[in-house]
């Protein structure tokens, strides 16, 4: 009856949250500017993102309509604590630099909006795959952006990566470039935006030539003509 | 099924059913708090002992010195409407140093805050920043991570309370600063001769307080930056 393979679709690239629904825009530009902490806010939105999804879709018969809404909201603010406790007891200095994006997991759209628009309609295993999904895109996408924004701004990639995985991780680091001038726009907020354009615009340019592999462009005509004019 | 959802007993039901979701919820917030109580404790104090240990020498590092700790009554001079704490360091049973928490407010991107030991000349052994949210790149060159120059404070000592040698070279002082950012050096170098003047003035009351702030409140202290 569930088409996983659409939902996996969904989630990675057809309405991938962050590329394409545009969806907690916020922490994704705010935290990108090395690759751990985007890994560190990816992984915590997509627990988070999951364990939302499998508890709304199992109380989704005990919760009237009336109170549907608050309720999501406690469940998902009791579940962002706990995974804020918990960064905060294990991997403290990613905590740190994360700081206030931990906590506004809570409002990010892309939790409540698949708790409402999903889970709470389907079965406990489809919105579990679709929590795991979502997380998934938005947290690819927040994985990119790091990375580039790493590798232009500081010229490094992976680190300080012993934050997220204990001291092994030092030797993770790889110096890509080594000047006195750095990209250093890419690190700062405008280079979060200008990357991100990059990377919808990618995605569209991608969409669109498979489109038109599958048939021929005829439909754009009209509309290059109307330009030109 | 309209009317039935306004009436009383079901407004109740309602009423009854969110709050035992909301219980359920609390429960399992205090129930990840209790478990990860002792593990938080444990990084806050890694923390500050690595934050020691970056700005005492090894031999006045020892296993109370997170005890021996003062909350202080806020000073403009330690550049912060919050309490901020200073540990003494022994070394033979004797106070040779203090460790304040300091904080430089205006930095470019907002506080600076830093660990800032001195010993009881008020000749500073040296300082870390602790946090900051100075620029990459340009500011951030005051963290001991991409450069030596917060080490430049070590050694150095004020004079009188207007020494103008406390100052970035620009403005005609000893410490040099970073092309392209001059305000995050200043704020720097203001907070540290500010703290230092605030020692001058208060180190015999200090060291005639009782320890206060030992552990939890010194913990709770610090939940507040």
């Amino acid at each position: 009856m569930t088409n996983f393979a659409a939902i996996a679709n969904n989630g990675l690239w057809k309405n991938n949250p962050g590329i394409v629904q545009l969806l907690g825009l916020c922490p994704l530009l705010a935290v990108t500017n090395s690759t751990v902490n985007a890994i560190g806010l990816g992984l915590a939105t997509m627990v988070v993102l999951l364990a939302s999804n499998i508890t709304v879709s199992m109380i989704r018969t005990k919760v009237t309509k009336e109170i549907r809404i608050p309720v999501f909201v406690m469940v998902i603010a009791a579940f962002v604590t706990c995974i804020e406790l918990l960064m905060n007891a294990y991997t403290y200095e990613l905590y740190l630099n994360l700081g206030i994006f931990i906590p506004l997991i809570v409002t990010n759209c892309i939790i409540i909006g698949r708790a409402e628009a999903f889970a709470a309609k389907n079965t406990v295993k489809a919105a579990a795959f679709d929590g795991l999904m979502m997380g998934l895109g938005f947290g690819l996408v927040l994985l990119i952006l790091g990375m580039v924004r790493e590798v232009l701004g500081a010229g490094t990639l992976f680190a300080s990566m012993d934050l997220l995985l204990g001291d092994w991780a030092k030797q993770l680091e790889i110096v890509v470039y080594q000047s006195d001038h750095k990209l250093l726009l890419a690190v700062l907020p405008p280079g979060a935006f200008l990357v991100m354009g990059f990377l919808i615009a990618a995605k569209n340019a991608i969409d669109k030539a498979l489109e038109s592999r599958s048939k021929p462009a005829v439909i754009l005509e009209p509309i290059n003509h109307n330009e030109q004019t | 099924m309209k009317s039935s959802s306004t009436s009383p007993r079901s407004i109740m039901k309602l009423a009854l059913s969110l709050a035992s979701f909301g219980f359920v919820a609390t429960s399992l917030v205090v129930a990840t708090h209790w478990a990860t109580k002792e593990a938080i404790e444990q990084q806050r104090k890694q923390q500050l002992i690595k934050g020691f240990s970056q700005v005492l020498p090894q031999n006045m590092l020892d296993q109370n010195l997170l005890e021996r700790c003062i909350l202080l009554e806020q000073d403009p001079l330690l550049g912060s409407d919050q309490k901020k704490s200073v540990w003494l360091a022994k070394e033979q049973d004797k106070v040779v140093a203090m460790v304040f928490q300091t904080t430089a407010p205006d930095g470019y991107n907002g506080d600076i805050d830093l660990l800032l030991a001195s010993d009881l000349t008020q000749k500073v052994l040296d300082v870390r920043v602790i946090s900051h949210k100075e620029t990459p790149g340009l500011g951030d060159r005051i963290d001991i991570r991409k450069s030596d120059w917060i080490k430049s404070f070590s050694e150095k000592s004020l004079h009188e309370s207007n020494d103008s040698r406390w100052a970035v070279t620009k403005d005609g002082g000893m410490f040099d600063g970073f092309t392209g950012a001059t305000i995050t050096p200043r704020a720097v170098v203001k907070a540290v001769k500010n703290t230092l003047v605030y020692q001058g003035m208060h180190q015999s009351e200090i060291l005639e307080q009782a320890y206060n702030c030992g552990d939890d409140s010194m913990l709770k202290d610090d939940q507040d930056d």
